[in-house]
């Protein structure tokens, strides 16, 4: 009987900061769904007096807005839509998790400022989804603002 | 070129690129976008940024001029 073993790495030490996972997390039981995405980063740029968008980096997903509030309700409530619609057409949130490329938000990254925020959504056979975005503090999502030059 | 382009003609441009644009509230400019394992619900602003058209392009594989030049889709 031969036994195969494999060299455990090193483990790297972590460097020091505020870094924190984005996390997803997709639980079923039947035709119920929960889904909470977790430390998701968002670059919010404004573009213009009245026009901001907003781009997920870990989740490629965007949205639109008159202000700044509006922006952030629409990305909440339309990435829990969204997520809705996958569970309804795929069963999962697969296709969702797909980082934004570089070219997207390297740009952004260098100016702004961040915000954390988290959001738990309830999809329920093909009812409308019980979002909860709002009602907790921005803490789980960064927020990168960048003000039109 | 504007930087921005009325909604109308934003899914003007997608459907006659095949993607298939669902209104959800067409009062709030609410549309599910559709194709080839695209799948999202879009609260578009009534005058779309050019972010959002880079977006859009960019996903979709959608030229960006077009959205400018709607009757050339």
């Amino acid at each position: 009987m031969s036994t195969a073993v494999a060299k455990t790495p090193a483990k790297k030490e972590k460097k020091p900061g505020n870094a924190l996972a984005t996390t997803a997390v997709h639980g079923k039981a039947g035709s119920n769904h929960v889904v909470g995405i977790g430390n998701m980063r968002v670059i919010i740029c404004q573009e213009g007096d009245n026009l901001w968008f907003a781009q997920g980096l870990e989740i490629d997903y965007a949205a639109d807005g008159t202000s700044l509030a509006e922006v952030k309700k629409n990305f909440e409530s339309g990435l829990c839509a969204t997520i809705g619609l996958h569970i309804k057409a795929y069963g999962t949130i697969e296709k969702l998790l797909k980082v934004a490329p570089a070219s997207a938000w390297v740009e952004l990254l260098k100016e702004g400022t961040r915000m954390r925020y988290s959001q738990i959504s309830f999809h329920e056979g093909n009812r409308n989804a019980f979002c909860f975005p709002s009602n907790f503090p921005f803490t789980g999502i960064d927020y990168l603002e960048r003000k039109a030059a | 070129m504007g930087d921005t382009v009325p909604v109308h003609d934003v899914v003007h441009v997608l459907q006659a690129k095949g993607v298939t644009v669902t209104a959800v509230d067409a009062a709030t400019h609410t549309y599910v976008v559709e194709s080839d394992g695209f799948l999202e619900e879009i609260i578009f602003t009534e005058q779309v940024s050019k972010k959002r058209l880079q977006y859009l392009s960019r996903k979709l594989s959608i030229a960006i001029h077009l959205f400018w030049n709607p009757d050339q889709a």
